[in-house]
């Protein structure tokens, strides 16, 4: 088995992120085919990390997503960042501060949350997801040259798979160092 | 000697900081948030190896510490939350038939696979639960060791030494004390 080469990384988070996002929209449309059982399984296994309520979550076919609306804007904003990365389309900030870039990022998210639980602006799931897909895309940004860094260390050590825990960073690494 | 940082007292350390914090109530409840408080056990991770390490750490050993951080939290959430459970004097049989009965309220398809749950027993559920936070919280794990390798360390890397430069006979890379090429200084 080979490692993907760095050149693919945003490929394979693209492939990746588009098999979790099919996963999330997919108890709607199992459950309207009649297939309860594999809804229930699915939403089952996105407990652990949403609450679920579905007051709080988009509905497709009358059903709601296993995920609320706020994690499906993250998750639907990675997603969009892998796919531009794989298109060649990068953000530079993502790469040269990771930490302020993720920050501001996060702005939008804490906002809604600080000024919907005050009652001051609209707590509509919409809201809640486009504030959330802003940090999902920032992630994802994040996480492109993190893992084509990766790759390029395990397209390095591939004959000494240890060496890629024991070796200092090198050159192939420097995508997010100095900054 | 240059030190290279523990992996596994790093990630040990925060994946039972973190899987703790995910078994005690309302705390726990910040994992509804794409799963907070794995990814902060494997930026914790990363965050102690970057600490504790002489030179640039690697990506590759950064998702190795998250991913061993997000596995250690797993049986450390479960311990702690059966824990409160018994220390808060709760029924964990009555406990388990609510939260089924609220899921099969909450979901047009969920009255079937709430009775498959039931016949299915608590134990397994429980066990079911762990093998599911094991594949999720090392994932949510390693994306938080990757996030904190990006975010903490700064240290301008140095060049891979070509085979048989700069290496000890014993192995692994000595940095140019130990003889190998001049830092890079981009």
């Amino acid at each position: 088995m080979t490692a993907p080469s760095p050149r693919h990384a945003a490929l394979l988070l693209a492939l990746l992120g588009v098999l979790w996002c099919a996963l999330i929209v997919a108890p709607p449309f199992l459950a309207s085919a009649g297939l309860d059982a594999g809804a229930a399984m699915v939403r089952f296994l996105f407990a652990p990390v949403c609450h679920q309520i579905p007051e709080r979550s988009f509905h497709i076919l009358g059903s709601p997503l296993p995920v609320c609306a706020r994690c499906a804007g993250i998750y639907g904003g990675a997603l969009l960042a892998f796919i531009l990365a794989a298109a060649g389309v990068r953000a530079r900030a993502a790469i040269r501060g990771t930490a302020s870039f993720l920050a501001a990022a996060a702005v939008p998210s804490l906002a809604t949350w600080i000024l919907a639980g005050a009652g001051l602006i609209s707590d509509a799931a919409v809201v809640r997801a486009v504030a959330g897909a802003v940090l999902g895309a920032a992630v994802g940004a994040c996480l492109v040259p993190a893992l084509e860094a990766l790759c390029a260390e395990i397209a390095l050590h591939r004959s000494s798979p240890r060496a890629l825990l024991n070796r200092p960073a090198g050159p192939s690494q420097s995508l997010t160092t100095g900054g | 000697m240059q030190r290279r940082g523990n992996l596994l007292t790093s990630s040990l350390a925060s994946g039972f900081i973190f899987g703790f914090l995910s078994g005690v109530p309302f705390v726990g409840a910040l994992n509804c948030a794409c799963c907070s408080l794995i990814l902060g056990a494997g930026v914790l991770t990363s965050y102690l190896l970057v600490k504790g390490s002489d030179v640039p750490i690697t990506f590759g050993r950064a998702a190795a510490g998250g991913l061993l951080s997000g596995l250690v939290a797993v049986p450390v959430m479960l311990v702690t939350w059966l824990a409160f459970s018994v220390i808060m004097g709760g029924d964990l049989q009555a406990e388990f038939d609510q939260a089924i009965d609220q899921a099969a309220q909450m979901y047009p398809e969920a009255q079937q696979a709430a009775q498959i749950v039931r016949d299915f027993g608590m134990v397994l559920i429980l066990l079911i639960t762990a093998g599911m936070c094991f594949i999720l919280y090392s994932i949510f794990g390693t994306v938080g060791g990757l996030l904190g390798r990006a975010i903490f360390e700064r240290r301008t890397a140095q060049p891979v030494p070509a085979p048989g430069v700069g290496a000890p006979p014993g192995g692994g890379w000595q940095g140019p004390e130990g003889g190998g090429p001049p830092v890079n200084p981009s």
